[in-house]
């Protein structure tokens, strides 16, 4: 094992192979940063260019333009409150609020080290604990996809602590959202109205899009004054990165509990850096001291939601390796290029084809520590973007819009789909609606949905419908959490209320 | 806000109601999760319009905002569309992004106008150069160059 993580290391830094790593983390990071090109996309796109390469460079490139991708989310996130990617939904709760105070650089140099912490440990679980963490992502089945789907969806409770009903309607409308199309196991057609282009349901990137994207340029605009024409004003402070990394090394835990929910959320097949932020955030709010305080623009809501999407990069790639599953859609397609260099994922990976296998491991590692150095010294250019007047910012975000959602499937139906939204989305928020809770609903949608009728269907086969739902370890395991985590505002607020009342008697 | 909310639980009721007799006929594996969820819908609508009923009318002193430049941006925004059907990609980005960019300007000038169309013409060259040659995604041509062709 040493022997063979040192030939990796002479690998990894060989020139050729370490420039087209660089030359792919930063491909990903401009990708990340545009709405509607994902990390799969620029997966895809790339995997043909690496047909003619070694496997070891071909490899490094490809794991060097996820993780880049994951945090060039991130930017476009922070700076015009659009996720990049839907990995960085979660990023915009508080990286959006940091650049309107003027600390865009702050959210961005989070964002870089928290990516970076992330990145690198996903990977070395992905080099240490990929047997032992395999055997767990196994027994998951269609109840515990289920009872996950439900503990994501209480996440909306810590979401929306400003109105908890208008939280859980959002999330009960991304649910219905997510069944328009054709049914998963019946393959009936849903409020498809007759278009054959909505059979295959409303893509999720073209309703962040439009739920993100379209109210904030409406948003902006509306803003528009004479003396105010741009979001925020940005001006360079020297020492910014330092500053903050200093900061954030002081919260260690906060690192290492959204790295280990990544890294997990990333071996449990199918749920992706969205999810991982998502929850991540949400047990950033419940463990917090000042809870109140996220939403409103604090590093620590946006460490939490990097860190853990890239350690999901290392966790989605454990079932990969060992059992041939994807974790996620991007390791889908690095599962194709694996196959294509003529490796079959399983045990021969790390025999056979070691020297490959922990070189692309290792240099998934690396990496994720070159896309920290980008992100050290480039956020003090990327922060400049938000100086752009919103009179040409307004319209080039809508254009970007535009293309992103085009070229997912080539159909201006979910351009169409994207504007509407967008629209319903601008209202929405007028209403204080947030579009966290409805973006949720519909990601986590088709796991309830399949998880629910398949396990009743297991049930029926096996005489109890209902039991299999309350049987099963794991199953119990994620109720007991659901019910903790629905109920932990209410547990908050009753703390809060003794702690001000012992504080009182104190007092008196 | 009371008043936002009452219309808003009572437009999700009746949401409600269409989206139930959309799946009541479709066999139970294709409309028992909907169900789940638009009874779930009723059941949170319901405590919304409780929850409005039950609140004081607060009249809100809200900053004034420039809702011509929200409707001019919708309207822009749906007749981009349109016109990317009709004109194609390029064409239209470029007028959208010429004619807002201006529309938007505080300072109207002729020089603010060549600008605005500037960037028009560079962010349009840009995206088609990365889209439609390297990655190789077919822009919309639009109908009238669709037939040309």
């Amino acid at each position: 094992m040493a022997e063979m993580f040192f030939t990796a290391l002479v690998h990894i830094f060989q020139p050729f192979n370490f420039l087209f790593m660089t030359a792919g983390v930063t491909l990903g990071i401009l990708v990340g940063c545009l709405p509607g090109l994902t990390a799969t996309m620029a997966l895809a796109i790339l995997v043909p260019f690496t047909f003619t390469m070694d496997a070891i460079p071909a490899l490094m490139t490809l794991g060097g333009i996820y993780s880049g991708a994951m945090y060039g989310g991130s930017i476009s996130a922070i700076l015009v409150n659009t996720p990049g990617t839907p990995s960085a939904i979660a990023t915009t709760f508080d990286g959006f609020p940091l650049t309107k105070k003027g600390m865009a650089e702050h959210a961005l140099v989070t964002s870089a080290f928290g990516s970076s912490i992330g990145g690198v440990f996903g990977a070395l679980c992905l080099l240490i604990l990929t047997p032992l963490l395999a055997s767990v992502a196994l027994k998951f089945g269609p109840p515990e996809y289920f009872w996950m789907a439900i503990f994501g969806l209480t996440i909306i409770a810590t979401l929306s602590s400003k109105n908890m009903v208008k939280g859980l309607i959002g999330g009960a409308l991304g649910l219905m959202i997510s069944t328009i199309g054709l049914s998963p196991i019946g393959g009936d057609s849903r409020f498809t109205f007759g278009f054959y282009g909505l059979a295959a349901g409303i893509n999720l990137i073209v309703a962040l899009i439009g739920f993100f994207c379209i109210p904030e340029v409406l948003a902006m605009v509306e803003k528009i004054t004479k003396e105010r024409y741009k979001i925020a004003e940005y001006k360079p402070k020297k020492g910014v990165p330092l500053q903050v990394i200093k900061e954030l090394l002081k919260k260690p835990i906060l690192l290492l509990r959204s790295s280990v929910i990544g890294t997990f959320v990333g071996i449990v097949p199918g749920a992706g850096g969205n999810i991982a932020a998502l929850v991540s955030y949400s047990e950033a709010v419940r463990w917090s001291k000042k809870p109140e305080e996220f939403g409103t623009g604090v590093i620590e809501g946006v460490a939490a939601a990097e860190t853990s999407n890239n350690a999901e990069v290392g966790g989605s790639l454990v079932p990969l390796l060992t059992l041939g599953i994807p974790g996620a859609p991007p390791a889908a397609v690095i599962l194709g290029a694996i196959m294509l260099q003529g490796m079959v994922p399983g045990p021969e990976l790390f025999t056979k084809y070691g020297e490959i296998t922990y070189t692309f491991i290792l240099s998934l590692a690396v990496a994720n520590i070159i896309m920290g150095f980008i992100g050290f010294y480039g956020s003090k250019f990327f922060a400049r973007l938000i100086n752009i007047p919103v009179n040409y910012l307004a319209p080039l975000i809508v254009f970007m819009s535009v293309i992103g959602s085009y070229s997912i499937r080539n159909n201006m139906m979910d351009v169409l789909i994207m504007v509407v939204f967008g629209v319903i989305g601008y209202f929405s928020r007028k209403l204080n609606f947030h579009p966290g809770p409805i973006v949720l609903g519909m990601i986590l949608g088709p796991f309830a949905e399949n998880g629910l009728v398949q396990s009743m269907l297991m049930g029926r086969a096996s005489g109890s419908i209902w039991g299999i739902f309350f049987t099963r370890p794991i199953s119990l395991i994620l109720i007991i959490m659901s019910v903790i985590s629905a109920l932990w505002p209410f547990i908050a607020a009753w703390r809060k209320n003794r702690a001000n009342k012992g504080g009182l008697e104190t007092n008196a | 806000m009371r008043n936002k909310n009452i219309i808003t639980s009572l437009l999700l009721l009746a949401f409600s109601i269409y989206a139930w007799f959309e799946v009541k006929d479709l066999p139970d594996i294709s409309s028992f999760f909907p169900k789940v969820c638009i009874g779930l819908l009723v059941f949170l609508s319901l405590m919304l319009l409780v929850q409005a009923l039950r609140m004081q009318a607060v009249h809100n002193d809200e900053e004034k905002k420039s809702l011509r430049f929200v409707k001019i941006l919708t309207g822009g925004i749906f007749g981009y569309v349109l016109t990317i059907f009709i004109i194609g990609f390029n064409i239209s980005s470029v007028i959208f992004l010429g004619i807002l960019g201006y529309v938007f300007n505080p300072m109207k000038t002729k020089k603010s106008l060549l600008y605005s169309f500037g960037i028009g013409i560079l962010a349009t060259t840009i995206f088609y150069v990365v889209f439609g040659i390297v990655f190789n995604v077919p822009l919309p041509e639009g109908i009238i160059f669709e037939k040309l062709s």
